[in-house]
């Protein structure tokens, strides 16, 4: 099966570019506050990230990310709080994130393959965004919902590092091989095996 | 990071992973502090991914072994490779990163192709000099598609031996050489070519050709000998790279050592195809020498040495680098003498060797070329500067004319001055 081909979509297609750029303007205009120029500023600090990526080549590198989360930090704190613009805010860290995905650097079909980790992403948006628009009217209960996103983080970070610390029940340990053994005939005899 | 478990290699966050990080927990007070939700909402996409990366490694990733050569040729560089293995539902975000010198240049992003339970991976580089370079082992490691958390796989990583010497060595042919030991019964001729004259009979060593084996003298003498023929002996011939620091500045040097070694490995190769003896020496401190000999295990033992040499700290006086050679080497063996000559004392190396008996011939990378582009000149007011330096270059050099054939190496892609004068046929000396 080859990666390369049509089944996974043509490396190039820039649609992880599109939705960000689109997803930021949404953003800046959702935000409310000197709408052209935010406009204008937060799509600059996409393409500029999206040129980065396009120019540096095929090794990862941090540069382009930095414009664009430049972009989003200064419009989501110069936003007018509503619920749009929280709404729009979550959307742009998920497109943000799909376009991380979409990198043509990489092997095409990036987008897909992140389905699962986008979807839990945006699931903890919703539910953000949910406490944030249905629990927290009050400016003052801003901290609340820091510290509940904070504890919920930790708490994510224990139970993920217990997962990892337990081995899978369809995990199998290799062969055991004569180099590790400490046979040095047994390991010379399988190296002559064709 | 995620700790690791028994069996399983560690899951770590990549650059990227604390780039998100460092901004969500930037947004989160900066949510504090102007008291809005949206920063908070914007935050947490940034703070969750790099978790959820890290708990998104698949099942079944085991050990991958990495098998992977070199195809390319002249100054692309193409490095393709298999990796086989306990791939498991990962395998299409498997990636190879490669450690190869700052000086090539990736032509296009690593292909990967999926095929039959294995995945075949291509990458090129372009080089801009001829180079002698072995590429340490490959890491293979599972990278999730964000490029937020990776996974290092273990299994075989064999080292990759890469070549690039100038192509006109390839075709060298045959040259002729002063011989150094005479055997029983060898008469001395003019004639090289293709033509195989018989000229003696010698013990076989392991893996000759059998239509090589004398078997009627073998019969005769109870062992197994071995035809030996006039191209068979053309000659011996000593490589010596001088890897003496010159004085101008270790990058400098660096970059003339890399051109010394690949022009070293490439007359060595060329010349032991030809079935010619080689001996190979470098002088920095010390003198470190490899004995005269030829075949496919000396080309090996030659690469080796040559893959192994650094620059010297310390300069060694020119004596000491003729009697570190007289140890290994008979006076009257052709010494292909490969320095710079940009230093003050590398000049004196050449006539000690000279008056030892050692027939030298000097090939010199050029220092032209690696001053184009320092300043910021206009072109006209470069093309004055290489011709500047390439007058007070060729004073240098021609203090060493006396001594022997000199080769002012400049187009590092053609060493055909010095195939050329290696194809000249050396009037021998009467006894």
């Amino acid at each position: 099966m080859n990666a390369t081909g049509s089944e996974e979509g043509r490396p190039g297609q820039p649609v992880g570019a599109v939705v960000l750029v689109v997803a930021v303007g949404l953003f800046a205009l959702a935000g409310g506050t000197f709408a052209p120029w935010s406009v204008v500023a937060g799509m600059a600090g996409a393409i500029a990230s999206v040129l980065l990526r396009l120019r540096a080549g095929p090794r990862p590198t941090l540069a382009p990310l930095v414009p664009v989360l430049l972009a989003l930090a200064a419009l989501s704190v110069l936003a007018v709080p509503s619920g749009l613009a929280s709404l729009a805010a979550g959307g742009v860290g998920i497109a943000f994130l799909l376009w991380l995905a979409d990198d043509p650097a990489r092997r095409p079909g990036g987008a897909r393959r992140a389905g699962r980790p986008l979807g839990l992403a945006a699931l903890a948006v919703a539910g953000v965004w949910t406490f944030s628009f249905l629990g927290i009217r009050a400016p003052a209960s801003t901290a609340l919902a820091v510290a509940a996103l904070a504890v919920g983080i930790v708490l994510l970070a224990v139970l993920l590092g217990r997962l990892a610390a337990e081995p899978s029940p369809h995990h199998r340990p290799p062969p055991a091989r004569p180099d590790d053994l400490g046979l040095p005939f047994l390991a010379a005899r399988e190296r002559r095996r064709p | 990071m995620i700790e690791p478990g028994p069996h399983t290699a560690a899951v770590s966050w990549t650059r990227r992973s604390y780039l998100l990080l460092a901004v969500g927990g930037a947004l989160l007070v900066a949510a504090l502090a102007v008291r809005s939700a949206v920063p908070l909402v914007l935050a947490v996409p940034l703070l969750v991914a790099p978790f959820v990366a890290a708990w998104s490694v698949p099942g079944g990733l085991g050990r991958i072994d990495l098998s992977w050569q070199e195809t390319g040729a002249g100054k692309e560089v193409v490095v393709e490779g298999t990796l086989a293995g306990a791939l498991g539902r990962g395998a299409r975000d498997l990636e190879v990163t490669t450690q190869v010198p700052e000086a090539f240049v990736a032509l296009r992003p690593t292909d990967y192709d999926y095929a039959g339970g294995t995945v075949r991976f291509r990458t090129a580089y372009a080089i801009p000099e001829p180079t002698v370079v072995t590429l340490p082992p490959a890491e293979v490691a599972w990278v999730d598609p964000m490029g937020l958390s990776r996974r290092e796989t273990e299994g075989e990583r064999p080292k990759l031996a890469l070549d690039r010497f100038p192509i006109g060595l390839k075709g060298m042919g045959a040259v002729r050489l002063d011989r150094t030991i005479q055997l029983p019964g060898e008469s001395v001729s003019r004639r090289v070519g293709s033509s195989g004259e018989f000229f003696t009979v010698r013990r076989a060593q392991t893996g000759e050709p059998l239509r090589r084996i004398n078997w009627v003298a073998s019969a005769r003498i109870g062992k197994l000998l071995a035809n030996d023929y006039h191209l068979d002996r053309a000659g011996d011939l000593i490589v010596l790279v001088d890897r003496r620091p010159s004085g101008l500045g270790e990058v400098h040097d660096e970059r003339l050592l890399s051109l010394s070694k690949a022009a070293a490995f490439g007359v060595a190769d060329s010349l032991l195809r030809g079935k010619i003896r080689i001996g190979f020496a470098s002088f920095g401190e010390f003198v470190e020498a490899l004995p005269l000999s030829t075949g496919r295990v000396q080309r090996l033992r030659i690469f080796e040495a040559i893959n192994g040499l650094t620059l010297a700290p310390v300069a060694g006086p020119p004596p000491r680098c003729v009697f570190g050679l007289r140890r290994y080497y008979r006076p009257g063996v052709t010494t292909l003498v490969i320095s710079s000559w940009a230093g003050e004392s590398t000049g004196e190396l050449v006539p000690y060797l000279r008056l030892s008996g050692y027939p030298v011939v000097m090939l010199s990378p050029s220092t032209v070329p690696l001053g184009a582009g320092v300043y910021p000149l206009t072109a006209g007011e470069e093309a004055v500067a290489r011709a500047i330096e390439r007058l007070e270059r060729r004073e240098k050099l021609a203090a060493l004319w006396p001594y022997g054939t000199v080769i002012d190496w400049e187009d590092f892609w053609s060493l055909s001055g010095l195939v050329h004068s290696l194809r000249q046929p050396v009037h021998r000396r009467r006894s």
